[in-house]
């Protein structure tokens, strides 16, 4: 018995000192240049918009060395959207250790609050889309306002306040299982004159705006947009005992296994790695009379213990080598000289469905208010018929 | 393993240990249980300067409607979980154990699957199995039978029960393994049918396992998060916990007062469960089984019936167990699972690849086998200690320690992780281990602490005290006796407990939800952010390297050191 003890205790200790040495290879150290052919051919049509802001870079560079804590993100983007970007980064910047947590829309801040207020580490940047509660973060004076020189050039929308830019533009959009349905929905519309066909009573899935943040931001600026007609439109889709998601990737399964036949308002970045696979069983599709664009903003925070490599990365991801890096990890690019370039493109965007038609996420006051958030969120149990 | 000196009789190491156990039970419930009862009563969440003391946050809960309508329906739901997982897991463990039906070795080491799997993994695989679209569930449509709903208050006990039953399966094997079989050849001398035996003596011998698990599952059912969301959640069921998570952390409107109410809330349910708890096992030396002697159990014969039996055991677990789990391990090799596309023809390693390729979700899967290995030892023998203290000694402060043991239960994962996350913060000092595996170590070891505990609990109680007055009159001290009898007798109580101890804290994502930080990511919180990102097959995928590690634990244990989680 003692020996066959001993045995286990010597082969655990074994497997924990291999464990242990695998350690330092496994903690982030981002392996750059492996994205090397993609980045440079930007970086050469980047070069004249970079030219005049090389100099507070450099400075921006040499201050960043000193700054032995390394940088953290709070994010609501995955490992999969950020190592492109982060390969990139370290190409330039091989001296910064980034490390980006993926988290809820809103616990982006509420993370920042809780640490700021224990005198804890905390984030340096946050990048989060929810438009109330960033204005919340500016009011409680939280937002360190930092002007990139890279912002130059950049179409107005990327400027979501003083201090807060736009990181990427995604569209949500209308999908659809091949196989259930006959004749593909392209609009708001057509979606609640498939709802109201019994056929598809608890076959359609979108987000929940009480339980989702990203859910209700979209429902808010979409019926902002259309007004009653547009609340008309989702009750007519509310009559139809409507399939409650929190994560888009939930909705793509449902579309996938025939669960759901038609989804609306689905984040796109959760729908397009689906394909070619899903190409027999899913379609997808803009909608021509509205589109819903989010905008991710980032921002510079007033507690941030390395200030400027947290500039040096608003900088880079406003570049198009940055820009280029995102798309790459499939977020939607927007800035304007990578459109050609860019796999995802705010550009592709407005061509399927015209300038006028998309409809752009940004710090609308009233959002700033609780209550009137909470307003929508009733106003939108009633259509769907939800206690 | 304690102490390998010899305790001096003058310096009494007896109370020093048995104090620190009632120290450090108080302490582990109450240092992430302040910071929430405070919030309960201030305005604004703790981090905001303007934050005053308020009731408001208790009259609104408790005038709210809603919070009542969801209060009944979470009672309703985890009665019926526990009602159902205790028949089931009763009945299977007596089978398995104490007759002589076919395959029951190789059934005992398949029933406990799902106590190995996430609940959430479990939602998923039975959602792929028997949901509207599920393989299962077409196939019956096919011939024309009458199908079912699973996002239903039923399909949610179901699979609930599902997840329970391996808990009640493992307290009573474990006491079964402990029980004189002497009891059950009397009674079939005496001419009792195989029945009869089992439903008059082994049964009623099972009562403390019994009503240990009866009140885990109970509890564990009233906070349980992932089922009821995964299942509930498009269809609008709500429970308690599922409550809390759109108050607390996806919801548009944050409210902590509001959270911190309803967690205390829970935490006074709880508190009169573990009260009339106490009251039920007040009689607990009724139950002692284990003399100074025993034979080995015989089994008892069901003659024919043994095959039918057998059969419908294997069919739960075929169904119930193997087939929804082989979903989720087939949708780890696919880009995605659909009744509309040929799984086999579109294999593909790239959810492995892609977490492999990711340096923080590897050290996610690395973070989690420390936990495992070193908090789960540790956390044994602390509960090991808790449970001798409040079993085993004359100790006047062993009912505190009893009772603060199976207080964490009360407490819901999200809300542990608040807790320790707010206390960590805000004491100072401890504030630099926040970062490390140390306090993930610890919120792990306080949110399984009844797990343990009762693990140990029904073992000790049935060690018959005869064998201490035995240590203690030969001059030994208390700490002697549980060092030379006690231990030695309980260590197949205890490496199994430290097995499952190492396997929940594998599993486990509630608690990390909040505090993990940069430096203790673990596997569930990798699995919830690579299924908020792109959906179920990465999450199936980390669900397999999950229980494959799962299974070289048990594997491992159970060749090296004869650890047998069952008997």
């Amino acid at each position: 018995m003692n020996r066959k003890l001993n045995v286990f205790v010597s082969l655990t200790l074994a497997l924990i000192f291999v464990l242990a040495a695998c350690a330092p290879a496994s903690t982030p150290t981002p392996a750059p240049a492996t994205q090397s052919p993609a980045t440079e051919a930007p970086a050469a049509t980047a070069a004249p918009t970079e030219a005049p802001a090389v100099d507070p870079l450099a400075a921006l560079a040499e201050e960043s060395k000193n700054e032995k804590d390394g940088l953290l993100v709070y994010s609501i983007m995955g490992e999969n959207n950020w190592a492109p970007v982060i390969a990139a980064f370290n190409a330039k910047y091989p001296w910064i250790t980034v490390t980006a947590l993926d988290l809820g829309t809103t616990e982006t801040f509420e993370r920042y609050y809780t640490e700021s207020a224990g005198g804890a580490r905390t984030a340096d940047m946050i990048i989060t889309s929810a438009p109330g509660e960033w204005q919340e973060f500016i009011a409680k004076g939280e937002l360190q306002v930092y002007h990139p020189a890279n912002i130059e050039g950049m179409p107005d929308f990327a400027t979501l306040a003083d201090g807060v830019y736009a990181v990427s533009t995604d569209p949500f959009i209308i999908i659809y299982n091949k196989q259930l349905v006959a004749t593909p929905p392209t609009t708001m519309a057509e979606v609640a004159a498939l709802a109201a066909d019994p056929a598809f009573a608890g076959k359609i899935t979108t987000y929940d705006a009480e339980k989702n943040g990203t859910g209700h931001a979209i429902n808010w600026f979409w019926t902002k947009k259309f007004g009653d007609a547009g609340w008309s439109t989702l009750e007519t889709i509310g009559k139809s005992n409507v399939n409650m998601q929190t994560s888009a990737g939930n909705m793509v399964k449902a579309i996938l296994s025939g669960e759901a036949a038609v989804g609306y308002f689905v984040s796109g970045i959760s729908v397009f790695p689906k394909f070619p696979d899903a190409e027999s069983v899913m379609g997808w599709s803009y909608d021509k009379s509205g589109q819903v664009v989010m905008i991710r903003g980032m921002g510079l925070t007033q507690k941030a213990s390395s200030p400027a490599s947290a500039k040096l990365l608003m900088e880079f991801i406003l570049s198009a080598e940055g820009q280029l890096a995102w798309s790459q990890g499939g977020l939607t690019a927007y800035r304007p000289d990578v459109a050609d370039q860019a796999e995802h493109h705010l550009q592709k965007i407005i061509d399927a469905v015209g300038q006028e038609n998309i409809i752009f996420f940004y710090f609308d006051p009233a959002m700033a208010d609780p209550a009137n958030r909470q307003a929508l969120v009733d106003k939108w149990k009633a259509a769907f018929g939800r206690p | 393993m304690v102490s390998t000196q010899i305790p001096k009789p003058r310096f009494s190491w007896d109370r020093v240990i048995q104090w620190s156990m009632v120290i450090l039970t108080i302490a582990l419930v109450v240092f992430p249980a302040w910071p929430i009862v405070y919030q309960s009563f201030m305005s604004k969440p703790l981090y905001d300067k303007e934050r005053a003391f308020t009731l408001g946050n208790y009259t609104n809960i408790l005038s709210d409607g809603k919070f009542w309508h969801i209060l009944g329906y979470t009672a309703a739901f985890a009665v019926a979980t526990m009602i159902l997982a205790l028949i089931f897991g009763v009945f299977l463990a007596v089978l398995i154990n104490r007759t002589n039906i076919p395959l029951r070795k190789f059934y005992s080491s398949l029933v406990t699957i799902p106590y190995y799997v996430s609940p959430l993994v479990l939602a998923f695989a039975w959602m792929e199995m028997y949901g509207p679209q599920g393989f299962g569930t077409i196939l019956i449509r096919t011939l024309k039978l009458p199908t079912w709903q699973l996002y239903s208050f039923w399909g949610i006990v179901v699979v609930a029960t599902m997840y329970y039953i391996p808990n009640t399966f493992l307290y009573a094997t474990s006491s079964l393994a402990l029980m004189d079989p002497q009891l059950e050849s009397a009674a079939r001398i005496g001419g009792a049918t195989p029945f009869r035996t089992i439903w008059n003596i082994t049964i009623p011998l099972l009562r403390p396992a019994i009503l240990y698990s009866a009140l885990l599952t109970l509890v564990s059912a009233l906070e349980l998060l992932s089922i009821p969301l995964v299942l509930g959640n498009g269809v609008g069921i709500d429970t308690l916990s599922t409550y809390i998570y759109v108050l607390g952390v996806v919801g548009v409107s944050k409210d902590y007062g509001a959270i911190a109410v309803v967690a205390i809330f829970v935490v006074l349910l709880v508190t009169v469960l573990v009260y009339l708890q106490g009251k039920l096992t007040a009689l607990e030396r009724r139950f002692v089984t284990v003399g100074g002697k025993a034979t080995r159990p015989k089994l008892l014969e069901l003659g024919k019936l043994k095959y039918i039996v057998s059969t419908i055991v294997g069919l739960y677990i075929l169904l119930g167990i193997i087939l929804p789990l082989a979903c989720i391990v087939l949708e780890s090799f696919v880009p995605f699972l659909s009744p509309f596309a040929n799984p086999f023809k579109m294999l593909t390693l790239e959810n492995y690849q892609g977490i492999f390729s990711s340096p923080a979700y590897r050290q996610s899967v690395t973070n989690s086998i420390y936990i495992s290995i070193f908090a789960g030892g540790v956390g044994i023998l602390f509960m090991a200690l808790a449970a001798l203290t409040a079993y085993r000694s004359t100790f006047k402060g062993r009912g505190v320690v009893k009772y603060m043991a199976l207080y964490p239960r009360a407490f819901p994962g999200i809300i542990v992780g608040i807790g320790f996350l707010w206390a960590f913060l805000l004491i100072p000092g401890v504030g630099s281990l926040r970062n490390t595996l140390i306090a993930m170590s610890i919120a792990f070891i306080m949110r399984y602490l009844p797990l343990g505990f009762s693990a140990v609990s029904p073992a000790v109680m049935q060690i018959s005290d005869e064998l201490d007055r035995a240590g203690r009159v030969a001059g030994a001290t208390w700490l002697g006796t549980i060092r030379h009898i006690l231990l030695p007798i309980l260590r197949p109580a205890l490496l199994s407990g430290y097995i499952i101890l190492a396997i929940s804290f594998l599993k486990e994502y509630a608690v990390a939800l909040f505090l993990f930080s940069e430096g203790s990511r673990v596997i569930g919180t990798t699995m919830l952010e690579l299924w908020k990102q792109g959906g179920a097959e990465p999450v199936a995928a980390l669900s397999t390297i999950q229980m494959i590690i799962t299974a070289f634990l048990i594997f491992g244990s159970a060749k090296l050191l004869g650890v047998k989680l069952h008997e």
